[in-house]
């Protein structure tokens, strides 16, 4: 017998001890408690849980998303009441009026003052001697 | 038993019907490959618990099982790396072979799950499928998701260590 015969002939041989045995039988009980787990409502699977809390986040979400919308809606609003109110000019000092006579500029209440105060401080007062230019 | 391929709503008689169809060589299935006889038996309790909460019997149930099985299977060797660990308890906790106690048939079981167990997962997975679901090997190409000649080649792989394995353990004084 050559070599390759013998090993068929093991590999046969093997084949039958195998197919000799049997799948051993599950543990007795495992029937009743398939059975009886099957007949309990079956819980939720993670997948579905996972969906649902997914949902009920995306709802929040939204329903804080739209609160806040209205809430800026409503402070908007509140500003743009006081904003739109006329603003009245000052009431003038010679010097601004000679330097800016009497134009309503449409500046916050103000603005316009006060960068003119700071120019007329650096102007060289009328009382003050003239400096001797360097 | 043989299940209609009609579909049919899987009440408890079907699901009793399906398990002495079937449970025995899943729970074979499940055992060979996780070592490990509470863990087969949980795998049996999910898969045919999933069949029957799923609402609707599967159109091949033997097919369905058995690849729900494998999911299941793989799942919890990933989950508790149980990969290693579980060719080492093979032998010790669980057998999934049944021999005659006839005169070295308890004997022949072990030596031969001990072979078993020296093969890789997927080689041992190979062997039970063919030897003990008699499955044909298009069957196990559909259920592994590998070409049939794959398998084939597979197995006689699986075979021939285990051959030698066994010529090596005759060979040890």
């Amino acid at each position: 017998m050559t070599r390759r015969q013998n090993n068929a002939a093991e590999l046969a041989d093997l084949e039958a001890a195998l197919g000799a045995c049997t799948v051993a039988p599950p543990p007795a009980g495992l029937r009743e408690r398939v059975l009886e787990r099957a007949a309990k409502p079956a819980p939720l699977p993670r997948s579905e849980i996972a969906l649902r809390w997914a949902i009920a986040a995306l709802v929040v979400t939204m329903a804080w998303a739209d609160w806040q919308e209205r809430q800026t809606a409503e402070r908007m609003a509140a500003v743009a009441r006081v904003e739109t109110r006329p603003i009245e000019p000052k009431p003038h000092t010679w010097k601004t009026a000679l330097l800016n006579p009497r134009v309503t500029l449409p500046l916050p209440e103000g603005y316009a003052s006060v960068r003119i105060a700071r120019r007329v401080s650096s102007l060289p007062s009328l009382n003050e001697p003239r400096r001797k230019p360097i | 038993m043989r299940f209609s391929v009609k579909r049919v709503e899987p009440d408890a008689d079907w699901l009793a019907g399906l398990y002495d169809a079937c449970g025995g060589q899943v729970y074979a299935y499940a055992a060979a490959l996780l070592g490990n006889a509470v863990d087969a038996e949980d795998v049996v309790q999910e898969v045919f618990v999933r069949v029957h909460a799923g609402g609707r019997a599967p159109r091949h149930p033997r097919s369905y099982l058995f690849r729900a099985a494998r999911n299941e299977i793989y799942s919890r060797l990933r989950r508790k790396r149980l990969r290693l660990r579980a060719a080492d308890r093979l032998t010790r906790e669980t057998h999934f072979l049944h021999a005659p106690a006839e005169t070295g048939g308890l004997e022949r079981r072990d030596f031969l799950e001990a072979g078993l167990r020296s093969l890789p997962p997927k080689q041992r997975e190979l062997v039970v499928l063919k030897v003990y679901q008699a499955m044909t090997f298009q069957e196990i190409a559909s259920l592994l998701g590998i070409p049939a000649n794959t398998a084939a080649s597979r197995y006689r792989y699986a075979m021939e260590r285990l051959r030698k394995w066994c010529n090596e353990q005759e060979a040890k004084p």
